[in-house]
């Protein structure tokens, strides 16, 4: 008798919750939509693009301290107010491999190689990101 | 709700569950941000159990302590971006009553990996992070998903009237 009466209050508690409405796909559907058409306006033109002139940019705060090219391997240590990261670039592609932060998010990220794609220490105030052209007058400040 | 000794059952919950998600690994990791988001089965139960002015204190409370326990303040900033939004996005569809939890917890999803990104865009001062908003979308709508189905479990089999979490 008791399990009947738990099995009552089961079902009528279910119906207070219920397990969707109808709402919840049209939410869904947005959602998804917004995201691929964000998706799609960072990716329509990628066929165009050569990997020929990929830079890496390094800014800190948003201000620019360093840009490199993806074609040639190199090892670089960056450090700022916040602490230290070494960035790592191989085979036309970037990452971080090792971080003072104390998350090490910028170390589990994947490497990147196409234009828009970034790392980022969130500590550090660090943002990576690889772009199409090199602006002119970064040389003499990379040196 | 007024007993202290609920706001800190639920912010000790939560916080509990910060720990856990702190330990889990995350080799899948691809992006920052991205995060199961454990602690919001608390935060959710008490947006539908009490209102969002409770919810938003035991989010508030359980950045703070996180942050002053395992990360750094600096880092709350973002959490506390998301955690505004979200909660605030929650609280509005939940009144709404055209969605169900698993509905409300989605939209809370999505708008938590949103405002942590334009905490993040404000930080660091470039637009760059959009590059990363549809895979943020998409996960913390399927997070948020799961969570509320969670977290309608848990509505379910905690009697209202009864026991500890009574309402005031």
């Amino acid at each position: 008798m008791n399990d009947h009466k738990t099995n009552i209050t089961q079902r009528n508690r279910a119906n207070d919750f219920p397990k969707y409405k109808k709402a919840d796909f049209f939410l869904l559907a947005m959602i998804l939509i917004i995201a691929a058409a964000i998706f799609i306006l960072y990716h329509h033109d990628d066929a165009g693009k050569s990997d020929g002139g990929l830079h890496v940019e390094v800014r800190v705060a948003g201000k620019r301290i360093l840009s490199l090219p993806l074609h040639t391997d190199c090892e670089k240590e960056i450090v700022n107010d916040f602490g230290t990261n070494r960035l790592v670039i191989r085979d036309g592609k970037a990452r971080i491999i090792e971080a003072d932060c104390p998350d090490k998010l910028c170390v589990y990220q994947k490497a990147i190689a196409r234009p828009g794609e970034t790392l980022i220490c969130l500590p550090h105030q660090l943002v990576v990101e690889v772009v199409g052209d090199a602006p002119p007058d970064l040389d003499s400040i990379s040196n | 709700m007024k007993k202290p000794s609920l706001y800190g059952m639920l912010i000790a919950l939560t916080f509990i569950l910060s720990y856990v998600e702190f330990l889990l690994p995350l080799p899948w990791i691809i992006v920052p941000g991205i995060k199961l988001g454990l602690p919001n089965v608390v935060i959710l139960f008490t947006l539908y159990r009490y209102t969002g002015r409770e919810a938003a204190i035991v989010s508030g409370v359980r950045i703070l302590l996180f942050a002053l326990t395992f990360g750094s303040i600096s880092l709350a900033a973002y959490s506390a971006g998301g955690a505004l939004l979200s909660i605030v996005a929650m609280t509005l569809a939940r009144k709404a009553g055209v969605f169900s939890i698993a509905g409300v917890s989605m939209l809370g999803g999505v708008c938590h990996n949103i405002g942590q990104m334009i905490v993040a865009i404000l930080v660091l001062q470039t637009p760059a992070l959009l590059y990363y908003s549809p895979i943020l979308i998409t996960v913390g709508a399927l997070t948020g998903i799961l969570i509320g189905l969670v977290c309608r479990q848990v509505l379910m089999r905690m009697p209202k009237r009864r026991g500890i979490l009574r309402d005031q």
